[in-house]
């Protein structure tokens, strides 16, 4: 069909970053044989169409955003990105002509590149992110912190050489809302600019200035009197038309702004919103739809200040609206809105002469018809159909991808329009196009114009297949993320159904002491095991965190997480993983007990979909209309929990006294063995018998013993509790030896206490230090009126405070849980004495008084009184830590 | 902690500054070598404060910082006023070291400027509110205190002002003189002077005012640096347009300057005045442009352009232009005519395009816009009728004004009951103590659409009926005055005219039914509530008016009592 009547040419090549050209920010301008072209770097080429050669290039500071052609002054107003707005005069003499042949710019610059200095900038403003030229005034866009700012200023006077900035007229602010910043505090309306244009009433003479602006165009007398209103009209002013980020669009006379009052941004602000189009505007145009109009085309050929009965915003998405006037029923003449959904996202469009608009997307460059002729087969259509828009569009394909900007060049001969379009791989090209593609019927053709023909074919075979490649790859990568995201919702629906039972896929952690490098180093081991029927393939990372509580010795000290990730590369069902990691690799090494490990799997989107997102943007399709790849966060996943564990003191005990023979563990009694000390501790350990029979033995255990006694902590738990909850271990020992295998149940050393019946073990610590614990059978008297109470106490002994907290700790926990476990089955206590409980309790009371007081003279006394106090609250913790009370 | 409050002081967004104030005070030891940069410190922050008006939070943060210094120096506190003025008078910014770092302005000129400004933008608000002896005594302090000339000028202006409203307009002179004296190019006192003048009735001297005002507004202003990097007024902010020192555009007080040589019958005046403006208005060219902009601003009390089109026309209509008025109303309709609608439904709501109640209108449409360009078309008919009348073109004269009718008569009513009652919508249009209210405001209240439209198609039928008794068809102008009785109840004029024919063509019965219903009006209503009619309107109505009124209600009245004596 349209590629029948349509040629394409390759112009020349510009350099584009890996990923292709983003679309919004490159421009191309036309004027007469020369092409201004900016690519989105921080370049603008000037390319002469005529001699196929490229006339210039310059460097500016940052990124090029905007183009503004001034043709009759021969100047080039420049936007560079966080610098402002930049003049260029284009006059030969003053730039020196690079002769550089079409072939060596294909790859590389020209040799010569001529760096833009700052004495060109006229308006300097980081913040300006768009601009335009109307007669003698130019409008800027910046961005505030939270709104708009539009300012007018005057023409920049003075010579070509030293461009002076004009004077500012006014500023407007708008109420629009800015886009939510990004991540790193910075907007993130860089994406994409607001679009800035001006619609003139007719006969304003705003185009015969000598201004050649990109966007403007003249509005017919109707639509601009209904869209604006009568003021407008009537005092000629031309309108300001933005179209922002947010989708609003919005409206401000131009002759309001031109006086100082406005700038003050007083209650009453001169702009209107027009428009909301919910998307990013892309594009705002006018088009020229009336058959009248179209047929005059044939006469004289159409130029810019025939004015347009339609106006049109494209937004990113593909929403577009158009608006056009329109005699209702009762004859009224009312401004007629109709939106549209053409497919998305929509990367440039552009306006042709007559009633056609062009947009481009990844994968096409298509052509609407605005016009409302084209259904000649319903009668009544045709009737009303002055100021109707067509209900539906129907795009036609041109056949040309990625195409990120795009000019209806000014020069085509009758009945043709010329497109100069970019494409993201940074081609320039220009495509013709025969308007009055009906009839076009086969000619026949001679050999030059087969020469002619086959040239066209060949050109657009390469075009085809560019096309297709690209077509394919998004298509794979799209089909590739689908399987990987349906198999990602088939494992979590897996693991988050049936909360009863078994999970398909789990997580078990045991601990276990092992040496590495000298050093004894307790590690974890974390088993993932799918029992579930779906792989878990490239994507999933088990996560493992590692939180360490604050050490509770240590004021204002934090409890740390280590956050492990293991790609998962494919856990096929029934299969497992192991992951071991070292604990307590804190700064110190030491390990800070206890220790909990929280297992998950995490599904990262980012990584499997981003792909499919950024290769494209891409997907032609509105594959991802309600979830812009802006908004998909890095982090942003499935986050599947599959449990925790707590390591504490009881798994960590080391026995050496009792694994002789199973557990070889080498370097005791000191784990942070030094070999030094070993030895010293040896030959000192030989020596001292010899030198010091006399005198007292003054080893270190011994002067431990003698001033600082071992800290001992008791917990009492009533038999029938007990018996009650350990069943599993109570059939064959004894209830105190099923209390000592319950309590060291993920300790290796259990299996040794059930063979040797033991209710009393001496063990080591991480650190060193010996931790004693001892399970034995106590009658409670004085509790019950019906008799002593059996209850089974356990003792816990260390000559570190800290570590005899740290068992204390998890005997706690685990008779906690019990409790729970035993509480939720339902169990009845024996009658209670409950003067005596409530003399424990009150008693309890004061001393928990004084331990406040105590540690508020701690933070306030000096050292002396300080150690007292802390002398006296060691004492009251001491008696806190044998409470004569008995769980029940 | 300090350097938080520098950054709020900077105007960084944080939150609550005020409680980072707090904070500091709290603190019983402040170092005294932190003293003098606290106090400057303070000084910005009220700055800030003044400017996005929080003069309150100012107040706060003096009484909080005093009360600290009280407390340190064991000086008993003095009974602080809670008054912002007071305080700020109060406060004595500790001198800086002489090592400290060299100032751009210390923070004893920061508190002058910042009593300065609390002190005007202090009266000016007790001025728009009315409390006229408190902005009086503070507008005083702001006029004792060291401020330039710029600010003074527009201090003295708002004393002008604040004495006019308490009635004592020898004062006011006086200090517009001052305000002149202080500042010579600045626009606000002349249009003060023009508002007092208009007051005490020297008309002449009103006018020279407004003339003078419009000069000084075409004069570029270039404001003179501040002298202080922070200075009063860098802190005052614009007036806004209820303000009494707003002086408007050189466009807005051109029209001003037109309608009230129109008002006060200086027709010749008004004439040149109006040209002067439209040409102003239509010069295309940018740098002109910006006369325009008080018609676009959307500013509801902003004349509309098509409005400054029909007074002129009036205006030239009344000093017998009548071909140049002909042109301009031509001029008007080319533009708008396009954007008459050709049906318009008028309910309580608020016109609109269907005949369906309570719709929502479309983003799109804008129905007043519609009502309003129906009624301008339809003004632009009735006054080139009255021009062709005057040029003694009937057959023209009635064209138009039976073209004017059938634009009038688009409009339809949406609920008959509401309309019928012509008074039913005051609740909704502006009520007579809004008018006097903003008796001083530029443009006049416009009173509802709705009333123009009902006194426009009275006047139009009233002018055509008067174009039928000139013809000698007396039949249809009494069709027509009978009409324009019945379209506006409240309207002498066509009761007039109506008994005006039927007492010529000798019909005593039923002029005298029509005398006396115009009587017993007479007495029971006199209806001016409704608000002020647009100019052209009134210009129209002054033109129909019957000239013989007071001899032909006496010659009834002795009809009347003769039948009843013998």
């Amino acid at each position: 069909m349209a590629e029948d009547n349509q040629r394409v040419d390759y112009l020349a090549g510009f350099c584009c970053p890996v990923g292709g050209l983003a679309a919004g920010k490159p421009r191309v301008l036309c004027h007469e044989s020369e092409i201004y072209l900016s690519n989105g770097s921080e370049f603008v080429y000037i390319y002469n169409q005529e001699g196929k050669l490229l006339n210039a290039v310059y460097r500016f500071p940052d990124q090029v955003w905007h183009l503004e052609l001034l043709a009759l002054r021969r100047e080039l107003y420049v936007l560079c990105a966080r610098n402002g707005i930049y003049c260029l005069s284009l006059d030969p003499q003053s730039r020196l002509v690079d002769q550089t042949d079409g072939e060596d710019k294909e790859s590389d610059f020209p040799s010569s590149v001529f760096p833009v200095d700052s004495d060109s900038c006229v308006f300097p403003d980081a913040t300006l992110c768009a601009f335009t030229v109307l007669n003698d005034i130019i409008i800027t866009l910046a961005q505030g912190p939270s709104k708009w700012r539009m300012r007018l200023f005057e023409q920049p006077q003075g010579s070509d050489e030293d461009p002076r900035p004009g004077s500012q007229f006014s500023e407007v602010e708008f109420s629009t809302c800015i886009l939510p910043s990004g991540s790193n505090g910075k907007p993130l309306a860089s994406r994409f600019l607001p679009v800035l244009c001006c619609a003139s009433p007719p006969g304003t003479s705003v185009l015969h200035t000598p201004w050649c602006s990109s966007g403007g165009f003249v509005l017919e007398e109707t639509l601009f009197g209904l869209l604006f209103g009568a003021d407008a009209a009537l005092l000629e002013s031309p309108m300001i038309l933005c179209g922002f980020p947010d989708g609003q669009l919005c409206c401000v006379p131009l002759k309001a702004l031109l006086s100082p009052e406005v700038a003050l941004g007083g209650p009453e602000t001169p702009v209107k919103i027009l428009h909301h189009l919910e998307e990013p505007v892309v594009f705002i145009g006018a088009l020229r739809t009336d058959p009248r109009i179209l047929e005059d085309m044939d006469e004289k050929p159409l130029n810019e200040d025939t004015s347009c009965d339609c106006m049109v915003a494209v937004g990113h998405y593909g929403k577009m609206m158009a608006i056009k006037s329109s005699r209702e029923e009762g004859g009224n003449l009312v401004p007629e809105l109709r939106e549209y959904y053409i497919r998305g996202p929509i990367l440039c469009a552009a306006c042709g002469v007559g009633s056609r608009m062009y947009y481009s997307t990844h994968s096409d460059l298509s052509v609407v018809d605005l016009a409302c002729n084209s259904n000649p087969s319903d009668p009544e259509k045709i009737d009303n159909a002055q100021g109707v828009l067509p209900p539906v569009l129907s795009p036609a394909s041109l056949s040309i991808c990625s195409v990120v900007t795009l000019s209806v060049s000014s020069r085509a001969p009758k009945g043709e329009a010329e497109l100069l379009a970019l494409s993201a791989k940074g081609r320039l090209m220009t495509c013709s196009l025969d308007l009055g593609s009906e009839d076009s019927r086969p000619v026949r053709m001679n050999t030059g114009k087969v020469g002619q023909k086959i040239k066209e074919l060949l050109s657009g075979i390469g075009n085809v297949s560019e096309r297709v490649s690209f077509l394919k790859k998004a298509v794979d990568q799209r089909n590739r993320a689908l399987t990987c995201l349906n198999e990602a919702m088939n494992v979590s629906c897996a693991l988050l159904s049936n909360r009863e039972g078994p999970k398909p896929i789990n997580c078990t952690t045991t601990t276990a002491w092992s040496r590495f490098q000298l050093r004894d180093v307790l590690t974890a081991t974390c088993l993932l095991e799918n029992s579930s029927d779906y792989s878990l393939d490239q994507g999933w990372t088990f996560c493992i965190q590692v939180f360490t509580s604050s050490c509770a010795l240590e004021v204002d000290s934090v409890g740390s997480a280590i956050t492990y990730t293991i790609p998962v590369d494919q856990l096929t069902p029934g299969s497992k993983r192991e992951v071991t990691l070292p604990l307590g690799s804190n700064e110190n090494g030491k390990l800070d007990l206890p220790v909990t490990i929280s297992c998950a799997l995490f599904y990262s989107l980012k990584e499997i979909l981003g792909s499919a997102l950024t290769s494209s943007d891409s997907l032609d399709a509105p594959f991802f209309d309600d979830c812009p790849p802006d908004i998909l966060p890095d982090r942003d996943g499935i986050f599947l929990p599959l449990g925790e564990y707590t390591v504490d003191m009881l798994q960590c005990l080391r026995f050496p006294s009792l694994a002789v023979a199973e557990v070889q563990v080498p370097g005791l009694p000191s784990p942070t063995s030094d070999p030094v000390k070993t030895f010293l501790e040896a030959s000192r350990g030989q020596v001292e018998p010899e030198h010091m029979k006399n005198i007292e033995p003054m080893g270190p255990d011994f002067l431990r013993a003698k001033y600082l006694p071992p800290s001992v902590a008791s917990v009492k738990v009533s038999s029938e509790l007990l018996k009650n909850a350990l069943k599993e271990y109570c059939s064959e020992v004894p209830l105190c030896c099923a209390t000592l295998q319950w309590l060291l149940a993920e300790n290796s050393i259990v299996d040794i206490v059930k063979t040797q019946v033991l209710t009393e073990v001496q063990g080591v610590a991480p650190d060193g230090n010996d931790v004693h614990l001892l399970v034995r059978e106590v009658a409670v008297t004085e509790l019950c009126p019906a008799g002593p109470i059996q209850a089974v106490e356990i003792q816990m002994e260390s000559p570190s405070l800290a570590n005899m907290c740290r068992v204390h700790h998890a005997v706690i926990r685990r008779i906690q849980i019990m409790i729970v476990d035993q509480a939720a089955q339902g169990s009845n206590p024996p009658d209670l004495r409950v003067q005596y409980l409530r003399q424990i309790h009150a008693n309890h009371e004061i001393l928990l008084k004084e331990v406040q007081s105590l540690r508020d003279r701690l933070c306030v006394e000096d050292d002396a009184s300080a150690s007292a106090a802390a002398e006296r609250l060691l004492q009251v913790y001491k008696q806190l830590r044998n409470p004569s009370l008995i769980l029940l | 902690m300090y350097g938080s409050v520098v950054l709020n002081a900077q105007g960084v967004l944080l939150p609550q500054s005020g409680d980072l104030w707090k904070t500091i005070f709290q603190n019983p030891f402040i170092p005294s070598e932190m003293l003098p940069s606290l106090h400057h410190l303070v000084g910005l922050q009220g700055a800030i404060w003044l400017t996005d008006n929080r003069p309150g939070d100012l107040a706060v943060l003096l009484c909080t910082m005093m009360n600290s210094q009280c407390k340190e120096s064991g000086v008993p506190l003095p009974g602080l006023a809670e008054d912002l003025l007071s305080l700020l008078s109060v406060w004595d910014p500790c001198f800086e070291e002489l090592d400290a770092p060299l100032t751009l302005q210390d923070a004893r000129s920061l508190r002058d400027v910042l009593l300065t400004t609390a002190a005007f933008h202090q009266g000016l608000q007790e001025l728009h509110v009315g409390n006229l002896p408190l902005a009086l005594s503070s507008l005083q302090k702001a006029a004792f205190s060291l401020c330039p000339r710029s600010v003074l000028a527009q201090v003295h202006t708002a004393l002008a002002a604040c004495l006019r409203k308490m009635g004592h307009p020898q004062r006011a002179l006086l200090h517009l003189l001052e305000a002149l004296k202080a500042d010579p190019g600045q626009g606000p006192p002349l249009l003060e002077a023009a508002r007092l003048y208009r007051q005490l009735g020297h008309t002449t001297a009103e006018l020279d005012s407004l003339k003078l005002l419009v000069e000084a507004l075409t004069m570029p202003h270039s404001p003179r640096p501040p002298l202080f990097p922070i200075a009063v007024e860098l802190l005052i902010t614009p007036p806004s347009p209820a303000s009494s020192l707003y002086c408007g555009t050189q466009s807005q007080v051109k029209h001003m300057l037109a309608s009230r040589c129109l008002q006060t019958g200086r027709n010749e005046e008004a004439v040149e005045q109006f040209l002067d403006l439209l040409a102003l208005l239509m010069d295309g060219s940018m740098s002109q442009g910006m006369q325009c902009s008080m018609f676009l601003s959307g500013g509801s009390q902003a004349p509309h352009v098509p409005e400054v089109f029909l007074e002129t026309a009036a205006a030239l209509i009344i000093v017998g232009r009548f071909q140049d008025s002909l042109t301009v109303c031509e001029e008007l309709l080319s533009r708008i005519s396009l954007l008459v609608p050709q049906k318009l439904w008028l309910g309580q709501g608020g016109p609109s395009l269907r005949p369906v109640l309570s719709t929502v209108p479309s983003v799109s449409e804008k129905p007043s816009e519609h009502l309003f360009c129906l009624l301008w078309a339809s003004a632009a008919h009735l006054l080139q009728g009255q021009a062709h009348s005057g040029l003694g073109a009937r057959r023209e004269a009635l064209e138009e004004f039976s073209r004017c009718l059938e634009l009038l008569f688009r409009v339809q009513p949406l609920d008959r009951v509401v309309d019928q009652g012509a008074g039913g919508d005051v609740d909704q249009s502006l009520s007579g103590d809004v008018i006097s209210s903003s008796e001083d405001e530029l443009p006049s209240e416009i009173c509802l659409p709705r009333k123009v439209l009902q006194r426009l198609k009275a006047v139009t039928l009233i002018s055509r009926g008067l174009e039928w008794v000139a013809e000698g068809q007396d039949a249809r102008a009494l069709q027509d005055f009978l009409l324009g009785m019945q379209v506006c109840p409240g309207d002498r004029n066509a009761s007039l005219h109506l008994l005006h024919v039927l007492w010529r063509l000798e019909r005593r019965e039923e002029a005298i039914t029509i005398y006396q219903r115009l009587e017993a009006e007479a007495d029971q209503e006199q209806d001016d509530s409704e608000g002020l009619l647009p100019q052209y309107l009134v210009s129209c109505m002054n033109r129909i008016q019957i000239t013989e009124q007071e001899s032909l209600l006496q010659e009834l009245r002795k009809s009347l009592q003769r039948p009843t004596c013998p």
